[in-house]
């Protein structure tokens, strides 16, 4: 269920953003809106629009793998003549020990780690957000004692305190999985956000609000949310590709999602004990990791000098 | 500068304690009794299980667990290790200093690399060097750490034969090594776990160090060191290199949980007997008050790390020292 939900989401946001894209660009720089011209500047950025294409295909890839698989990705057709294969046309990525096609494998396990990743970057963005705004917003001693907290959690590495969480909570399912990860992961958004929450509650259009009598919530929802949003959206943007490395280290360390499911991680896992003779278990799904979580972070990167005015105009 | 020590010493102390707030919950939400789970199997006489849960603070009331968990962690009693056989302690103690060789080398080979990848790309921005090793950086930077180790110690220790597979040192041959030879030994252990965490963490301070100095570039002092006819590479080491290792000490204390949790994964790629390896260990193992410990000591170790940071800051800053 959640998967389905995951893949989905993937799917609309890629589609969402080549559509936004096309749309800024159509407009071009002679619409007044910062939004639009930030677009602008995205649409005309070539390597940011590769890396959203692949994207667009990684998502597409994650939706349609039951059609492009060549193999059942748990299917084990002879375990005695077609295990431990090396890369070869029949099976481009090998197979492995137990004859189980890796690239099946490999593209099947996209779907779960994408989906997990986006939907823990989902569940992260939204406590990470609100529990920031409301830091900086209110201010002082609840301030003070928000961000100590903040502190606190980000001292602790948080692969640890995912195994701390996980080997406490014994079986994960998926759900539980990414709440997991999404609960450990917006402490560094919180900060962000209160930042970003705390130069804008002093700025002019602010004050003149309060001055005019609007109540908190609509000061928060009409003057900061709109400004808080490119923030929010680079934040996510790059916090997915970390995540996307996350869930696989999960699954390097056996704690991810349970191992008969193909993930990234799962599969090299299951390499990984044999690397000298399986190398192409943990070559292949490590690739697809990089390709990823690098198109993740190119992208992650375009969008935050295209939002950032003052990158934007020193080039 | 000893009023800026001692404030940040006693947050310090403040962090560590809401950590340890943080897993006495842990313990207290475990899903049935942790003891049950530390100890499974019907086979441990009782006597044993009551000590875990002594240990543990179990045996106490809800009220006075707290108490008890705050004054146990505050005295460094973690209980016993079950599956390690010793006290927590004693297997943290052997851990935690192979864990700080790995990083603080890993740390220093970051930051030299980082900051010369840096400077390369700012002394010529926009040009081809400063495209390639930013496309390296961003390349590195969305590696996952035990991937890179994986296939470097596929390459390298597999393939080439070049450095050993796992361990700190050869089980064979050390003990009967000099003492050149056995530095020399551990020396060839080090490269590929140190290479692995270095060569990810220099991806990151690369693309800070870069950003930095180019903010630093666009000041007034930088204006007139080139009006006055220096070289751009004069410019940048003297005037520009100084001024931008300040944010650089910032990202030395930020930069210490996430170079940990690599040395966790690196660590279980290379069989190195730190920390990392403990944790992961102690999972499979269900040993929690080993995994405790070591979410408590990590959190200590970063407080510290982050506190020397500032300090390093205040004495390279005058403003800070003296305000």
């Amino acid at each position: 269920m959640a998967m389905i939900l995951g893949w989905l989401l993937c799917a609309a946001m890629a589609a969402e953003a080549v559509q936004l894209v096309r749309l800024a660009g159509a407009a071009g720089t002679a619409s007044p809106s910062p939004w639009r011209r930030a677009l602008a500047r995205l649409a005309a950025d070539r390597v940011a629009m590769a890396a959203l294409f692949a994207l667009a295909a990684l998502a597409a890839i994650a939706v349609l793998a039951p059609l492009l698989a060549p193999y059942d990705p748990s299917a084990q057709p002879d375990i005695v003549a077609l295990k431990n294969l090396p890369p070869s046309l029949e099976h481009p990525f090998g197979t492995d020990f137990a004859s189980r096609d890796v690239f099946s494998r490999v593209l099947y396990g996209s779907r779960i780690s994408l989906a997990v990743a986006a939907l823990a970057v989902l569940v992260s963005t939204i406590i990470g957000t609100t529990y920031g705004a409301v830091a900086g917003f209110y201010g002082g001693r609840l301030d003070g004692a928000m961000m100590r907290v903040i502190d606190a959690a980000l001292s602790v590495p948080r692969i640890l305190l995912l195994i701390a969480v996980i080997a406490i909570a014994e079986r994960v399912s998926v759900p539980v999985l990414v709440l997991l990860i999404g609960l450990t992961g917006w402490f560094g958004t919180s900060r962000l956000v209160r930042a970003q929450v705390l130069s804008l509650r002093e700025q002019e259009m602010t004050v003149a609000a309060r001055a005019l009598g609007a109540r908190d919530r609509e000061i928060l929802w009409r003057h900061l949310a709109p400004n808080l949003l490119s923030t929010v959206i680079v934040a996510a943007t790059l916090a997915l590709g970390n995540v996307v490395i996350l869930e696989a280290a999960l699954g390097y360390l056996g704690i991810g999602v349970r191992p008969p499911t193909p993930t990234w991680g799962n599969i090299i896992q299951e390499g990984s004990e044999q690397i000298a003779s399986l190398w192409w278990m943990s070559v292949f799904p490590g690739l697809a990791i990089v390709c990823t979580v690098l198109a993740i972070n190119t992208f992650g990167d375009a969008l935050r000098d295209a939002l950032d005015p003052r990158t934007a105009n020193a080039r | 500068m000893t009023k800026l020590l001692v404030r940040r010493a006693l947050q310090g102390v403040v962090i560590v304690w809401l950590v340890a707030t943080f897993t006495f919950f842990l313990v207290a939400l475990a899903p049935g009794d942790v003891a049950d789970a530390v100890l499974s199997g019907d086979r441990v006489p009782r006597e044993v299980r009551a000590r875990v849960r002594h240990e543990l603070c179990l045996d106490q009331g809800m009220a006075l667990r707290y108490g008890c968990w705050i004054r146990s962690v505050a005295q460094g009693e973690f209980g016993y290790s079950v599956p390690e056989q010793r006290p927590v302690i004693d297997a943290l103690g052997d851990a935690i200093p192979n864990t700080l060789i790995l990083m603080s080398l890993a740390l220093a080979a970051s930051f030299l690399l980082g900051i010369a990848a840096g400077l390369a790309q700012a002394r010529w921005p926009r040009s081809i060097v400063d495209r390639a090793v930013g496309g390296a950086a961003l390349f590195f930077y969305s590696m996952p750490e035990f991937w890179l180790a994986l296939i470097l110690m596929f390459v390298f220790s597999y393939r080439l034969g070049w450095l050993p597979l796992t361990g700190m040192t050869d089980p064979v041959v050390y003990p009967y090594l000099g003492f050149w030879g056995r530095l020399g030994d551990r020396a060839r252990h080090l490269v590929l776990p140190v290479g692995t965490l270095a060569l990810l963490t220099s991806a990151a301070v690369a693309r800070f160090q870069r950003s930095a100095l180019l903010d630093v570039m666009t000041q007034d002092f930088v204006r007139t060191a080139r009006a006055k006819g220096l070289s751009e590479t004069a410019v940048l080491t003297h005037h520009v290199l100084r001024n931008a290792l300040l944010p650089i000490i910032t990202l030395l204390g930020l930069s210490l949980p996430a170079l940990l949790g690599g040395a966790v994964l690196v660590e279980r790629v290379f069989s190195w007997p730190g920390m990392g390896m403990l944790a992961t260990t102690a999972v499979s193992t269900r040993d929690y008050p080993l995994l405790i410990a070591i979410t408590i000591v990590a959190s200590a170790m970063v407080v510290v790390g982050s506190v020397v940071a500032d300090l390093l800051y205040a004495l390279a800053d005058p403003r800070v020292r003296i305000a």
